[in-house]
């Protein structure tokens, strides 16, 4: 049997309706405006973790001699932590009650590159690499001793490859349009029933 | 020679040479750019 684009996308319908009807009784629309959250900068409990922070490491640099290498660390390290809190406050973070950041995963696009951004990278990156994965098994399987080649790689011929993985969401709807992405049902063994 | 390389073109070793230059690459990362909470918007 060949192919079927039709039945696969009504597997897929039928996946998500099937999904979101089960398990989302009450969908809502996120909530936009995180009253309980506030900016970082403006949280006092932020700025007081910033302070007890940079407090516990001036405690620990007073344990030392001046020129000792572990003052020159923490003295490294109190920089480094105010660098962090600075950072996080003039970045658009919202913080709990408790001052910590948190992370806003609602899809919006004024909090993007706190999780849709990274997210989509995220996905670009380990397609990527199972992309050219697939590739090379699939140019193993055409030479002569296929096992060999999985085993000890033909690293040119590799190297090409992961190089040339950096378009692949457009070469894997390539592939799919042709019906070469998947494996018609009659490749797939199904154990007897 | 031809058998050395070889032997550093086996799944395994290349694994190790790969993964370390990766890992290595992400301290680097960190090292430049520590405590990356969001992405950073320039």
């Amino acid at each position: 049997m060949k192919f079927n684009f039709q039945s696969f996308l009504f597997k897929i319908f039928s996946f998500v309706f099937l999904s979101v009807s089960l398990f989302q009784t009450d969908i809502q629309v996120a909530k936009a405006d995180f009253s309980v959250l506030k900016p970082c900068k403006e949280s006092p409990a932020f700025k007081k973790r910033l302070a007890t922070s940079v407090k516990k490491l001036e405690n620990r640099v007073k344990l030392y001699t001046p020129e000792s290498n572990e003052a020159k660390f923490l003295l490294k390290e109190i920089d480094s932590t105010k660098v962090r809190f600075e950072r996080y406050g003039n970045s658009n973070l919202l913080c709990g009650k408790e001052g910590l950041p948190r992370i806003i995963a609602t899809g919006q696009w004024d909090h993007a590159n706190e999780f849709v951004i990274p997210g989509i990278l995220f996905l670009y990156i380990t397609g990527w690499i199972g992309w050219v994965g697939r590739k090379y098994v699939r140019y193993a399987s055409t030479t002569e001793n296929a096992f060999e080649n999985e085993i000890i790689i033909n690293v040119p011929v590799a190297f090409a490859i992961m190089n040339s993985g950096f378009l692949w969401p457009i070469e894997a709807w390539k592939e799919f349009t042709t019906g070469d992405l998947l494996a018609s049902d009659d490749d797939i063994t199904v154990s007897p029933r | 020679m031809n058998d050395f390389l070889k032997y550093l073109s086996t799944a395994p070793v290349l694994m190790t040479l790969w993964l370390s230059i990766t890992s290595g690459f992400i301290f680097f990362i960190n090292f430049v750019y520590p405590d990356p909470l969001t992405f950073p918007s320039f």
